[in-house]
């Protein structure tokens, strides 16, 4: 889970009240009682990043669950986008090459 | 030898050679060979040669997706060797299929009969790579059924590769006919739509029905892949970069750690040790933090592989900055090396004057530090050997000042806690007294402040301390524990001092705050009232204490027993009930108070001949003040009532047996054994405070094997044994503590108070 892609917010976030306008934004999109999973991944999130403490310590000592590759492989969201047409066609188009 | 014979024979190693390339694949250089061959040796059997391999090569060119390729190969053939077209003729029309010439095929589907336009449609399936193509096409009619599917897939195409379909715009795909050859990619199409809506399942069930010769199988593929999480050996490059689009360029690296992953899993060190280093190798698509993060993680791993220099440049560390060194940190830490919390503190204390780190930046690293400490307990220590060489070199004073001193907030102080309980008085007191430097508001410093005055006895200090907690209004309860205790100790030895109005004054105080007291501390302020009291209101307030029972009793024992008075209470024949229950009650009061409980043991031995009728909790407390006062008798009968008893407090009852024995110096082995039972089940009961001072007791006896795990069985045996034990014969010349004088229950001299003369 990378808490600035999370949150929406560019990695190189430094304003606490930014950061805390970027989850209070995200809890409206997922309030607890309707997205208890969403939420509690975004609560999460701005625990680690909420102030400048705790974004030196996870910059400097890293993110401690990731430590379990398990978790690491997880911290890579097989996200889903939209590639457009052209690069599916190559794929028809290009054999087995 | 003749120039014929010498072309004849050069002619006869070409062919070799020829065979030799296409058994090996190699269809350019038979190619190439077979050209020589025909210009050495004209002539039909050197054509028929050449034209085979020409088309070996035109099927290579095909299967490897280059079309045009392929097409123009076949031109060459045509032209070349027109007597051999008949021979090769499919192959040909497929090179020109393969380059997306499709048209010549789809205008001999106008007038064709269903079956010849079965057969056309079924050669189509194979070569249909761009459905839009067909759409484009003006050699069909545009309603002809193959003209009409291939608008209505192209235009879902279109849509579902860029957006989430609607079901209406999704609805032209039902039209498409089973027996099309744009079947399959109806299917596809469904697959992508799935696949973008996260029903992996609808993904691996389209994908499973499509036709594996239609070029609609390579993308169905990829589906699967990124679904499934499976990897062919080698894929496409315009495959590659499919995926990459798709997952955000991530998905290639979240497969490598699981690579990574398994083969530590699997303790396949090579593998292991390739992974790791073809995984390094994609860093370039990881952002900054993403980066940071995974060399982070990566580092414990890389550590038992790599020398340091050979991850500082798998890890393409900059030597400027912390990088290298904090690297290198994090690294002596996750191996546990010894000193690493000490060189963290180094690092910050080196890049603090070096002006890379701020001061509250250096707070942080020295909070990291402290905090290895947990990190190596995180298992329940159960080898008392066991020492924290990670935390070794490190001064968890001055780590702990140097924070205060960088970084004062509040909020950084509060993180402090745990560490504190790690310093000797004498340091706590100067990191305390600097927090609350910094901090003047902070609860915490002035409540364990407090404790330490009141652990050392220092009552008037503690109530400087109280007066200054009750003007920041702290309602921690360990504050309002602190001031009973303090107020009660202290009323009690003014009154030792014969300082009756400076006592009044405390016990008027303490009585100001009734809701700090229930009815058993009540009874106890009464008791020091009656102490403190003028003689016109002692006999008053004594008939009051003869009304509370057994806790009056024992409370009353207790203040005329430290205060050298004589009892004054009439002595009454209690019912065993109200025995037990009082001898509890009494032993929680005086907890309440940290007070020990000395002079009350003559009536608390009078529970020895009821202990078949108390509870769990009545027994503990008979056997905490008969081990405290030295009653070993009766305290080896309580532990063995309560281990019969068998309880959830079993466990205490063994800690009890255990102290005794320790107490009586019974043999170290037998020792041993029960306080290893005792920790066993005190970590089932999840009751700490048990726990731990199993753990203090068994690094005592640490050399006595008490370390091997105890069988559920071995427990059980341990437990009856010690029930059924007999009380060792008590050491002769070994008595650590001096025991309390037996006492007797004294006679009733007078109802008069302390100061009544």
């Amino acid at each position: 889970m990378n808490p600035y892609q999370l949150l929406g917010i560019p990695e190189d976030s430094e304003e606490d009240d930014a950061i805390r306008n970027a989850w209070l934004e995200a809890v409206r999109r997922f309030p607890p009682e309707k997205a208890p999973e969403q939420f509690s991944r975004i609560r999460e999130a701005y625990e680690l990043i909420r102030d400048r403490e705790a974004r030196f310590r996870l910059r400097t000592f890293g993110d401690k669950r990731l430590r379990d590759l398990a978790l690491l492989a997880g911290f890579f969201p097989a996200e889903r986008n939209h590639a457009g047409p052209a690069l599916w066609l190559a794929v028809t188009r290009g054999g087995t090459r | 030898m003749g120039k014929k014979d010498r072309k004849q024979r050069d002619a006869k190693s070409v062919r070799a050679r020829l065979d030799e390339l296409l058994a090996k694949g190699d269809t350019r250089g038979a190619v190439e060979a077979a050209k020589l061959l025909v210009r050495e040796e004209p002539g039909p059997a050197s054509e028929s040669l050449a034209v085979g391999a020409y088309a070996e090569r035109i099927k290579s060119l095909i299967a490897e997706g280059l079309g045009r390729e392929a097409a123009a190969t076949a031109a060459i053939v045509r032209e070349r060797y027109p007597a051999h077209l008949d021979e090769h003729r499919t192959l040909l029309e497929n090179a020109r299929l393969a380059a997306g010439d499709l048209d010549w095929m789809l205008s001999e589907l106008r007038g064709a009969t269903d079956e010849r336009r079965a057969s056309i449609e079924e050669r189509l399936l194979s070569w249909i790579s761009d459905p839009s193509a067909i759409a484009r096409s003006a050699s069909l009619d545009s309603d002809d059924p193959l003209a009409r599917e291939s608008r209505a897939v192209a235009e879902v195409f279109e849509i579902v590769t860029t957006r989430l379909a609607s079901p209406e715009e999704m609805a032209p795909l039902g039209d498409i006919r089973r027996r099309s050859p744009l079947a399959p990619w109806k299917l596809l199409l469904r697959a992508i739509d799935a696949f973008h809506r996260k029903d992996d399942e609808r993904v691996a069930s389209n994908v499973a029905a499509i036709d594996r010769s239609s070029p609609a199988a390579v993308a169905g593929q990829i589906l699967t892949e990124l679904t499934t999480g499976s990897r062919k050996d080698s894929r496409s490059l315009p495959a590659e970069r499919l995926i990459d689009k798709i997952s955000g360029g991530t998905a290639t690296i979240a497969l490598q750690i699981q690579k990574i992953e398994a083969a530590a899993r699997h303790d396949d060190k090579r593998t292991l040790r390739e992974e790791l280093r073809s995984f390094t190798k994609a860093f370039d698509k990881l952002s900054p933090y993403a980066l940071d993060q995974v060399r982070i993680a990566m580092l414990p791993l890389c550590g038992a592989f790599f020398t340091p220099d050979q991850i500082a440049t798998m890890f393409r560390l900059d030597e400027r900055g912390d990088g290298m060194e904090r690297y290198a940190v994090l690294l002596m830490e996750s191996a546990g090396a010894p000193f690493a919390a000490a060189l963290w503190m180094a690092h910050a204390q080196t890049f603090l004057e070096d002006g890379e780190y701020e001061p509250w930046q250096a707070a942080e690293i020295y909070l990291h530090a402290l905090a290895m400490r947990e990190q190596d307990d995180d298992e329940i220590c159960t080898d008392p050997s066991h020492g924290h060489p990670i935390m070794e070199g490190l001064d968890v004073a001055a780590a702990i000042e140097k924070i205060v001193a960088l970084n004062p907030a509040p909020s950084v102080l509060a993180r402090l806690g745990n560490h504190l309980d790690h310093l000797n008085s004498k340091e706590l007191r100067r990191v305390l007294a600097a927090w609350r430097k910094s901090d003047p508001n902070a609860h915490e410093p002035l409540v364990r402040l407090l404790q330490l005055a009141v652990d050392e006895g220092r009552y008037d200090e503690a109530l400087g301390l109280i007066r200054q907690g009750d003007g920041l209004k702290i309602l921690d309860p360990a504050f309002a524990k602190l001031r009973r205790r303090t107020l009660f100790r202290k009323a009690e030895q003014l009154l030792a001092a014969r300082k009756r109005g400076e006592a009044e004054a405390m016990l008027a105080q303490i009585a100001n705050r009734p809701e700090d007291l229930g009815e058993d501390l009540g009874t106890y302020l009464l008791a020091l009232q009656w102490a403190a009291a003028p003689p016109a209101m002692a006999s008053q307030l004594l008939g009051r204490l003869a009304e509370r029972g057994v806790v009056g009793e024992i409370v009353v024992a207790e203040i005329t027993g430290s205060l050298g008075m004589p009892f004054v209470l009439p002595v009454i024949q209690h019912s065993p009930n109200e025995l037990l229950e009082g001898v509890r009650r009494s032993s929680e009061l005086f907890q309440s108070i940290d007070r020990g409980q000395l002079h009350s043991l003559w009536l608390v031995e009078q529970t020895e001949a009821h202990l078949d009728l108390a509870n769990e909790a009545q027994l503990f407390a008979i056997g905490n003040v008969a081990f405290e006062g030295l009653s070993i008798a009766l305290a080896w009968k309580v532990a063995a009532r309560g281990l019969e008893v068998g309880g959830p407090m079993l466990h205490r009852f063994l800690l009890l047996r255990a102290e005794l024995l320790v107490q009586m110096h019974a043999s170290t082995k037998r020792t041993a054994r029960v306080v290893e039972a005792v920790r066993l089940l005190a970590e089932r009961a999840l009751d700490s405070e048990s726990l731990n001072r199993a753990l203090d007791l068994a690094h005592l006896y640490w050399y006595a094997g008490g370390r091997d795990r105890l069988s559920q069985e071995e427990i059980a045996a341990i437990v009856q044994e010690e029930r059924m034990a007999t009380m060792p014969a008590p050491p002769v010349k070994k008595t650590r503590k001096k025991a309390a004088p037996k006492q007797k229950a004294p006679k009733m001299k007078s109802e008069k108070g302390l100061f009544e003369p």
